[in-house]
């Protein structure tokens, strides 16, 4: 079916006013700027503190202490991201069944089919849309409270690569629930098979004794946490390196994106 | 519909801004020991002035003094505490509770001392409630979104007189 970019525009617009109305987005806006603030409020619970004894060596000391000012600041990024990983693996599965999967059943999906807009371009939007709305309002939730908390020693390294795995893990958890979606076809099942699977994933399989290469992929950001600040949690208490938090998000990206391919390919063969 | 939106978005912002200014923060939280000739210090951020509240165990004083980040640094390389800017500090005490003025926004040291035995203390350093600038952004964002209420209601009542 040809379409054209004023199709896709309309599409877009469409599917904002559908599934979208201005409180559902200002809610979710307001849910991630209020968890940044009480995270980054409670960095305060991990002393930064020195015992200087009789002769102390003070170029031992001057560098750990270097290293905590810089830790503080990867802290603030880094503690809002872990505790928007409850938030998204709530709330991703919540959007995508009430947005995508109730298409199905309500007649939203026949409606938007008869537009002149390839099935490919409709899947794609509805978790698109659900990966936009969540991962940026994630950023501006950080950035939010960085500016008001801890203005002006933002690490910019910390900063990206943490947001970067951010996004990559709301796109893996949003493809698995659009593939969720276009299986089962029901609004029920993918918000609470979806929210089960990554809860039940997210206690048991974030573990240090999960082999890395299952844990990676599923979890980059815990893997990014590790490499920025290995002492926040007993959990991510391990040496990371760059290359693992590569590994991790790239892993992540492709099988975010295959879930989307294998997603598109059965939706295009349903009948509606 | 785009002013609603607006107006919308500015009374809720404004809200989210008053909740957040309420949420307790601790910065320092530690039950140390300390002994003579030796110093415990604590790194703190505050963007304002902090509530310290220290109580020291079993009757003994301890002294501690605050100071900014440049100056820890160059007290740690043995520069003697008379060469450094005090931002704060008490000597002998048993306990206390305050805010004091440090000039924040800023990064900041307390180090914690005594001339004493082993001395046992508990050290807590919160931001003072409310978040002002928080408060402050909030408050200033809920009368934006009065103001603009206020003069659409003003405009309506005009269109209602003239017809």
């Amino acid at each position: 079916m040809p379409e054209n970019r004023k199709d896709i525009f309309n599409s877009i617009r469409l599917e904002r006013n559908i599934s979208y109305p201005f409180p559902t987005i200002v809610s979710i806006v307001s849910i991630f700027i209020i968890v940044a603030a009480y995270s980054i409020l409670g960095i305060g619970r991990y002393n930064m503190s020195f015992y200087l004894s009789p002769g102390w060596n003070s170029t031992a000391i001057t560098e750990k202490l270097v290293e905590s000012v810089n830790t503080v600041s990867s802290r603030a990024i880094a503690f809002p991201i872990l505790d928007f990983v409850y938030v998204v693996v709530l709330l991703v599965p919540l959007l995508i069944a009430f947005n995508l999967a109730q298409g199905y059943s309500n007649g939203q999906m026949r409606t938007l089919l008869s537009y002149p807009i390839r099935r490919r371009t409709v899947l794609l939007l509805k978790s698109g849309l659900v990966i936009l709305l969540v991962s940026s309002s994630g950023t501006l939730g950080v950035l939010f409270s960085l500016l008001y908390f801890f203005p002006f020693s933002i690490s910019l390294n910390s900063f990206l690569i943490l947001i970067a795995t951010f996004w990559i893990s709301v796109s893996l958890i949003a493809s698995t629930c659009t593939l969720l979606a276009v299986v089962s076809r029901s609004a029920r099942i993918t918000a609470f098979v979806g929210m089960g699977l990554w809860m039940v994933a997210l206690s048991d399989l974030s573990m240090p004794y999960t082999h890395p290469l299952l844990r990676y992929p599923l979890f980059p950001i815990q893997v990014a946490v590790s490499y920025i600040d290995s002492s926040v949690s007993v959990f991510f208490r391990e040496q990371t390196t760059l290359f693992d938090v590569i590994f991790g998000s790239g892993s992540a990206l492709i099988l975010s994106v295959a879930l989307l391919i294998l997603s598109v390919f059965i939706f295009k063969r349903q009948e509606i | 519909m785009g002013r609603l939106r607006l107006k919308e978005t500015l009374l809720v912002l404004g809200m989210v801004l008053l909740v957040i200014s309420f949420i307790p923060s601790t910065l320092v939280s530690d039950v140390g020991d300390v002994e003579e000739g030796s110093y415990f210090g604590y790194l703190f951020q505050g963007e304002t002035n902090p509530y310290i509240t220290i109580e020291v165990w079993h009757d003994r004083n301890i002294s501690f003094f605050i100071v900014s980040l440049e100056d820890s640094f160059r007290f740690i390389d043995g520069e003697p505490i008379e060469d450094l800017t005090i931002l704060f500090s008490l000597e002998n005490i048993n306990e206390y509770s305050g805010i004091p003025d440090l000039g924040a926004p800023g990064k900041y040291f307390i180090f914690i001392t005594t001339g004493s035995d082993i001395v046992l203390y508990t050290l807590v350093i919160s931001r003072s409630l409310p978040h002002f600038w928080v408060l402050m952004s909030g408050l200033v964002i809920l009368s934006l979104d009065l103001s603009i209420h206020l003069f659409q209601l003003s405009k309506s009542r005009k269109s209602v007189k003239n017809h």
